[in-house]
């Protein structure tokens, strides 16, 4: 049963902390976006993490070895057959990913999956069947949903198909020149797949993808552009790269326009032209999504447990329906690229 | 003859925004790269900031950093910012001090003479226990990239620290200290939660030379949030370097200074992305930041 989360806490601000019931949680994989939710929980007022499931032993030692001395076990059937929790943050590589979900949602415990919409399609859509099949709170994390520029572009109603009738948008950071690049991935499933969950949020689904892409240094996929139409009509030219000199971190961009105005949003600022909606947003002056700074996983982690408490931005930022979404776009673009630029509906 | 600790300095230039992901316009931090990106033109900001009244140089050991120090005739003074991690670091699936880059590499040319002697002296990394027994080898083989003579102490990366400050691991932070007063070098935590860290460090009864976070009166990147981080700072005894003054660009260096030192800071941590003309803006800094 679903324990009162955050919101709870914060109504009862005399309550001492470790009377208030938090939201018990248990990460699955313990890779780098692992460990950041771990972090990101364990100093959320609202949470406690209360386990680790990670088949690799090493990954399970070090978790150790830093400091979290919780019950690991190297899989979530072992782990909830002799202990229980409320939610289960899935951060693991997808094929293990669909079987930690499975477990999960079997058990009856809301469920967190990370990078959803980058994993393969099949993977994805297997995942989403499970988590639809859940009475209980499931999502799927992005960071890039509660980047705070576009979350406002959004709340505004600047970015929105009502509004503009032109869009473009690009995506860039400098990832390809690093010794760390390894064939598994690519610029679309590093880059393109956060570029196309802002674009769903904000114009809905995508509908059929033309798509070309070039491989520059090995044999995967560093730039690639993307003519995407939407199924409400917009259409879009996407161009996402991870060649680019000087982007430490990544630069998304979309321009929109239409007979009302303009609006350039991306993750510096919100340049507003329209009547009503006037101005100019730097990141900086938005508040702050998160109240512990501990990477990606912070604002998903704050964003989870505003949706366990009915918050409904959080909860649509958070939507596994839209990752899905977005995993079938990215296969529709890979077809695209191997049939040389030919138009692919995208599978719904 | 004895050796004496140094003082905790009240301004210090910071270059770790050269090549790390800070709070800024990205037109801002491009501009900033391209002006510096010859060793020179650094070596030169370096100097003239130094003359000009900062008291230390935080520098990540960077080959750009160590080309343009190599640069210059005599030593700046230097807080070695430790632990340096790659923005790219997203593209591994492992977690960042898992495995060390150095460990295998040890004898290369890239890694001193004490790197290799203290490689050998430990266990590999995939035995050691602990979260410093993992790190300790690679800070000392990042420290020993300077020139030993201009280290005044250690600043160590927010992401180890933020790491064991939510895993609550006071012994790494213990350790660290102890690693860095051995070697009588300052050592400092920098930090992106300075008000959960200062709140922490009172019941691990820890208390490292210098905790550096950000303070500015936009309360940008100040967490959990502005009232708690300043309450922190007024009812610590640990030193804080106040770092992000410009507030990702909202407000004049001078104003995040005078606010941060208002409050309690020890001192203040100038960026280079945060100054157009670094020796004028930091003279303009040290008298707001004298003690």
């Amino acid at each position: 049963m679903a324990r009162p989360s955050m919101a709870v806490a914060e109504t009862q601000p005399s309550s001492p902390r470790d009377s208030v019931t938090r939201e018990r949680v248990v990460v699955a994989g313990l890779g780098r976006a692992g460990l950041e939710y771990a972090c990101a929980f364990a100093m959320h007022p609202g949470a406690e993490v209360v386990g680790f499931v990670e088949p690799r032993g090493d990954l399970r030692r070090f978790a150790r070895g830093i400091g979290f001395g919780v019950p690991t076990e190297s899989s979530l059937g072992r782990w909830l057959d002799r202990r229980s929790c409320d939610s289960v943050i899935v951060a693991a590589p997808a094929d293990q990913s669909v079987v930690m979900v499975e477990r999960a949602v079997k058990a009856g415990l809301g469920v967190l999956v990370h990078g959803l919409a980058a994993m393969p399609a099949e993977k994805a859509v297997r995942i989403q069947a499970i988590l639809s099949a859940s009475d209980r709170a499931t999502a799927a994390g992005a960071a890039v949903m509660f980047q705070p520029t576009f979350a406002r572009a959004r709340r505004s109603g600047a970015l929105s198909a009502d509004r503009v009738s032109q869009v473009r948008a690009s995506a860039m950071v400098s990832r390809v020149f690093s010794p760390l690049a390894a064939p598994e991935r690519d610029v679309l499933d590093f880059l393109l797949a956060d570029m196309l969950l802002l674009l769903d949020a904000a114009f809905g689904p995508v509908a059929a993808v033309k798509a070309s892409g070039q491989k520059l240094y090995g044999e995967w996929f560093d730039e690639c552009q993307v003519d995407a139409r939407f199924a409400n009509g917009l259409s879009t030219k996407i161009e996402a790269s991870w060649s680019v000199p000087g982007y430490p971190c990544a630069a998304m961009v979309i321009e929109g326009s239409g007979p009302e105005g303009r609006v350039i949003v991306s993750d510096d600022a919100l340049e507003m032209d329209m009547p009503g909606l006037q101005g100019r947003v730097v990141a900086a002056s938005e508040p702050s999504p998160v109240r512990f700074d501990g990477g990606d996983g912070s604002a998903v982690a704050e964003g989870y447990l505003k949706a366990l408490a009915g918050d409904a931005l959080a909860l649509d930022a958070l939507s596994a329906s839209r990752a899905t979404r977005v995993a079938r776009v990215l296969e529709a673009v890979r077809h695209s690229i191997q049939a040389d630029g030919a138009e692919r509906e995208v599978a719904s | 003859m004895k050796r004496v600790k140094p003082e905790v300095p009240r301004l210090l230039l910071g270059v770790s925004s050269l090549d790390q992901p800070v709070r800024t316009t990205r037109d801002r931090q491009l501009e900033v790269a391209s002006r510096f990106k010859e060793p020179e033109s650094l070596a030169v900001a370096l100097v003239k900031g130094v003359a000009a009244g900062a008291q230390g140089v935080i520098a990540p050991p960077t080959l750009d950093v160590r080309e343009a120090l190599a640069e210059l005739k005599k030593d700046l003074p230097l807080f070695a910012r430790v632990l340096h991690t790659s923005p790219a670091e997203d593209l591994r699936w492992e977690p960042v001090f898992l495995s060390d880059p150095g460990e295998e590499s040890s004898a290369s040319p890239r890694n001193g003479k004490r790197s290799g002697r203290s490689s050998r002296n430990l266990l590999p990394l995939s035995m050691a226990g602990d979260l410093a027994s993992r790190v300790l080898p690679r800070m000392e083989r990042e420290v020993a990239l300077f020139n030993a003579k201009a280290i005044r102490g250690i600043a160590v990366a927010a992401v180890a620290t933020d790491l064991a400050l939510a895993a609550n691991q006071a012994k790494f932070l213990e350790r660290v200290v102890r690693f860095a007063h051995h070697r009588h070098w300052l050592v400092g935590f920098e930090t992106r939660n300075l008000g959960h860290l200062l709140a922490r460090l009172k019941p691990w009864e820890l208390s490292p030379d210098f905790v550096m976070g950000p303070v500015n009166p936009r309360g940008v990147g100040m967490m959990p949030d502005a009232a708690r981080v300043l309450a922190e700072i007024q009812s610590s005894s640990v030193k804080v370097i106040a770092s992000e003054l410009r507030a990702g660009g909202l407000v004049p260096i001078e104003d995040g200074a005078t606010y941060a030192r208002h409050h309690g800071a020890w001192g203040v941590c100038a960026e280079l992305v945060d100054m157009d003309d670094v020796p004028k803006e930091l003279k303009g800094l040290a008298p707001l930041v004298a003690a």
